[in-house]
């Protein structure tokens, strides 16, 4: 199907400028989503996932230095520097849920206040009330409840509806989910996961579903992009990449993942994601990695077509093989 | 009958304010019987011992310190607050007439600092570590590092002597006025109330190099502290998610990031009305402003220890008054302060 | 001034095992890094100190010296004018300048000493003591300071002395409060528990690991006080309470200076007090300076 992509990040590039010294925290990031798709974007904290994504709606801290990369949504393009730019599309389908929701309701107003004031400049006070009501069932709230109550009056999971009400009032065909299951308890967090997949179902929701988890991505995901130290490791379609994982990187991650139905000993990752030296062009995994060898040093290793999928990794190529 | 929790904090508030205030009221007339030179010698410095040693027994300057501050109190407690030996009037008629004085400046005065202060923090906290910021910050400790009385002088010589923009710092209003008929003791405010609008444009002109002096007093600890906690509350999450939802910047910025930033604002703010009080002081003498400042130093210079005394208390307890409304004021900022969640 | 280049010097010798101590290339590279303000702050200071340690030696009249001259507008022979009895401007601010930098810097030094002692013992004991002295400092605090500073320097009797002794007196409320919250703060430390556990005493662990922690925010209080206290010493001056005429002093010669204004004398007043107001703006450039660069917070961001 040659449907074109709702949303798409092409070669983002974001720098960190730290005590003098520049580094790339960020490097030739790609992603593409279309219409009603759940995308996972899976990679250790510090992995740059999240930045990526703040930065693809201008939401990255000033601080950072986006130096390339172009994003398109729903036809529009914008180079990835241009915050403003990007930051429109937050009123116009982009919208973004976080990981810790009480945090990110504003503590001064009460949860249907919240949801109203989304509403506000998109139709007239009395419409508001009913339509806020409407996103509060199609959250799974009671209007009538939660309404009045401040955020700090409300449990971790109410607080993620809510935030998922407000979201959902500005009528987004794109949702942007940083790790938003990770501050609740695990029935909870399949409660959340399995609304998501419903809206994305039933209201032609995408969504990008960004994890540290790769059990929770695998259940609910058509696509998987994997991050390590700001670079694309491995990505494609979620059967195949789960089929065959290539990157050492990948089976590091599903072998720390625990499996019910194959139990399998439990591999904790190595090292931190930006352990190795960041002063040359290398592998950014090599540090960590049981493979390593000397041409991992050498250059960055190009992303290559494998299995039907994309891998980054000096073991797959045509000569090597 | 059931008393509301904010009325029975309010009044426990009040309650140990009132020990506090007794207890300041015993160090500031201690403190006031320190001061050296004899009231009655300074006055009459040609009198023989005998004539002094009456005097002081009529005066109950013989009396041991607790009996005279027995005194005092009971005349605190009549409303008098003692009797200046200067105006020879009770403390408590001189303060009436001076309290507004010091109000109405004090309160432009503040107005104007924290018009100026929060803006000016706002804006270095949106701007943090750009060139704005810097320059603020450089702007902020010049403002912070010029001495008011020496600052009302340079005004005082410029824009009046030299350019004539002001009228003669001679007060409140100058000679060919006469005060309004009492509203609120604001001439400002009196003067509209009464519908002279020629006395209180008289009394505004007058107000403008104090209430300068006075308010730029407050803009540094504002803006300072307004950097500091909007720089925090703007990286916040709800102030990202409020973008993220495409809030506009002036409901994100303004609702969300300030009021996140306003409970240590407004503590700030308490504590500056403290130093606006003390400030007055100075900025009163520099301008002959008829206020309560004045009327402090010139009772510490000349041993009058009755205003002295009543003048430490009075300021003392404008500070704790200042202090309760502002725990007061924490709760209607912040609804988890309020529902006891704390901060 | 001998006592507090003393204090510091002991400061810095004071061992602290338990928290890296940078060597002071690295403070002055960690704190006044990628800031020229701070470091303007701190070269104007060392300007202002030269000058006024300099003073006797770069008068170019003698400062108490009266001549028939008076009110002459800034000159060659006079460059900041000369004063009502035809005393040399320039020279009377040189002079002035010393003696405000000793009384604020030994007042402030005194303050620093005692405030912290005090602190110190509260924080680490606690208990009724504590309790006492904290609110007697919270009532202290509550006070119009520069109308209690009048009466405090009146009663003890007006000198350049008295103005010590109150600067010390108002100031030692703020280093108490200071001190022990940072006190309270290490005192249960996991280094500290462990040096207890292996037997320190507990004078040994106030000096080697609590003292030496408090340095920092001692540095940064203190240079925003002294602005201040110079600034209030002036204050006290100006209104006729400090050091008197005709001891050449700021603040004395700005209030000199305004009874001139009438006859445009301005010089008398403005350059007195544009000096005092570079010495209080360079203080508080270096305070903030200080402020910012020693936040422990920077070091996460």
């Amino acid at each position: 199907m040659s449907d074109p992509a709702l949303f798409e990040i092409r070669d983002l590039t974001i720098e960190s400028v730290r005590e003098g010294s520049r580094r790339r925290i960020v490097e030739g990031m790609s992603l593409s989503v279309r219409h009603g798709e759940i995308v996972g974007l899976v990679g250790e904290s510090g992995s740059g996932k999240s930045i990526s994504m703040m930065a693809s709606v201008g939401l990255a801290a000033a601080s950072l230095d986006i130096t390339a990369g172009e994003i398109a949504f729903a036809g529009r393009r914008f180079a990835a520097s241009d915050r403003e730019g990007l930051r429109s599309n937050l009123s116009h389908g982009v919208s973004l849920l976080f990981q810790n929701a009480k945090g990110a309701l504003s503590p001064f107003l009460t949860a249907g206040a919240q949801v109203d004031r989304v509403l506000a400049g998109r139709m007239p006070k009395a419409a508001r009330r009913r339509e806020a009501a409407e996103l509060f069932r199609v959250c799974g709230l009671n209007h009538a409840d939660l309404a009045d109550k401040y955020p700090h009056q409300i449990s971790g999971g109410q607080a993620q509806r809510v935030a998922m009400a407000c979201a959902l009032a500005t009528e987004p065909r794109l949702l942007i989910a940083d790790e938003p299951t990770t501050a609740l308890d695990v029935t909870t967090e399949r409660e959340l996961l399995r609304f998501l997949a419903r809206l994305c179902r039933e209201r032609d929701l995408a969504i990008v579903l960004i994890a540290h988890n790769l059990s929770l991505v695998a259940e609910y995901c058509s696509g998987l992009t994997i991050l390590h130290a700001g670079q694309i490791v491995e990505r494609g379609p979620l059967a195949s990449v789960f089929a065959e994982p290539l990157h050492p990187y990948t089976r590091g991650l599903i072998a720390a993942v625990p499996d019910v139905d194959e139990p399998h000993e439990l591999v904790p990752l190595a090292g931190s994601v930006w352990g190795g030296r960041n002063d040359i062009e290398r592998c950014r995994f090599s540090h960590r990695c049981a493979f390593a060898r000397p041409d991992c040093e050498a250059a960055v290793p190009p992303l290559l077509e494998r299995a039907g999928h994309e891998v980054r990794c000096v073991l797959y190529r045509e000569d090597a093989a | 009958m059931r008393i509301p929790p904010v009325l029975a904090y309010v009044l426990r508030r009040i309650a140990i304010s009132a020990v506090v205030l007794l207890g300041i009221s015993a160090v500031a007339f201690s403190m006031a019987y320190l001061l050296p030179s004899d009231p009655v010698t300074s006055r009459y410095p040609d009198i023989t011992n005998e004539q002094r040693a009456e005097m002081r027994r009529q005066m109950g300057l013989d009396q041991p310190l607790l009996v005279q501050y027995a005194r005092y109190m009971q005349s605190v407690f009549a409303g008098e607050f003692g009797r200046s030996l200067g105006t020879g009037n009770s403390v408590g008629e001189d303060l009436a007439r001076r309290i507004p004085a010091t109000l109405e400046l004090a309160v432009y005065g503040i107005l104007l600092g924290t018009a100026l202060g929060i803006p000016l923090g706002m804006v270095a906290a949106i701007r943090r570590g750009r060139p704005t910021d810097h320059l603020l910050r450089v702007v902020n400790i010049a403002i912070q590092s010029v001495p008011a009385f020496w600052l009302g002088i340079v005004l005082i010589f410029v824009l009046f002597y030299q350019l004539r923009w002001v009228p003669t710092p001679v007060g409140r209003l100058s000679p060919i006025h006469s005060p309004p008929p009492f509203f609120i003791g604001f001439y400002t405010i009196d003067g509209l109330v009464a519908g002279k609008f020629d006395v209180a444009l008289a009394a505004a002109r007058q107000l403008i190099l104090p209430v300068l002096v006075l308010g730029l007093g407050v803009v540094s600890p504002l803006a300072r502290i307004t950097r500091a906690a909007m720089g925090e509350s703007l990286g916040e999450d709800y102030v990202i998610f409020g973008r993220a939802l495409g809030l506009g910047e002036r409901q994100v910025v303004l609702g969300d990031a300030f009021r996140g930033a306003l409970v240590p604002i407004v503590t700030t703010l308490g504590f500056v009305v403290g130093n606006v009080l003390a400030g007055a002081a100075i900025v009163e003498t520099v301008f002959s402003w008829p206020g309560i400042g004045r009327y402090a130093v010139t009772a510490i210079t000349t041993s009058d220890m009755a205003p002295v005394s009543t003048c430490i208390l009075l300021v003392a307890s404008g500070v704790a008054l200042t202090n309760l409304l502002v725990d007061l004021s924490y709760a209607l900022i912040d609804p988890r302060i309020r529902h006891g969640y704390g901060k | 001034m001998a006592m507090a280049s003393e204090t510091v010097a002991n400061e810095r010798m004071t061992p602290a095992p338990a928290r890296q101590r940078p060597a002071w290339r690295a403070i002055y590279a960690g704190v006044f890094a990628g800031d020229p303000l701070g470091l303007a702050g701190v070269a104007m200071l060392a300007i202002l100190l030269t000058v006024a340690l300099l003073g006797p030696l770069l008068v170019t009249h003698d400062p108490i010296l009266t001549t028939p001259g008076t009110l002459l507008p800034p000159s060659a022979e006079h460059w900041f004018g000369t004063d009502d009895f035809g005393r040399d401007v320039f020279s009377r601010t040189l002079v002035s300048l010393r003696i405000d930098f000793i009384v604020a810097g030994v007042g402030v030094t005194g303050a620093i000493l005692i405030g912290s002692l005090i602190g110190l013992v509260c924080g680490y004991r606690g208990g009724w003591l504590d309790d006492t002295l904290m609110r007697f400092v919270d009532i202290i605090q509550s006070f119009p300071l520069i109308l209690v500073a009048m009466v405090l320097v009146l009663a003890i009797g007006p000198s350049v002395g008295s103005i010590v002794v109150v600067t010390v007196l108002i100031n030692i409320p703020l280093y108490a409060r200071v001190i022990r919250g940072q006190t309270l703060a290490v005192k249960h430390l996991d280094y500290v528990d462990a040096a207890r556990c292996s037997g320190a005493t507990e004078l040994g662990i106030m000096i080697r690991h609590v003292l030496p922690n408090t340095l920092n925010p001692i540095a940064i209080h203190a240079s925003l006080n002294l602005a201040a206290a110079v600034g209030n010493v002036a204050v006290l001056s100006f209104l006729g309470i400090g050091i008197r005429p005709p001891t050449p002093d700021l603040g004395v010669m700005v209030a000199e200076g305004t009874r001139f204004l009438v006859q445009g004398a301005w010089w008398m007043s403005l350059f007195p007090g544009l000096v005092l107001s570079a010495t209080i703006f360079s203080l508080n450039l270096l305070g903030d300076a200080l402020e910012s660069g020693l936040d422990p917070r920077r070091q996460e961001r």
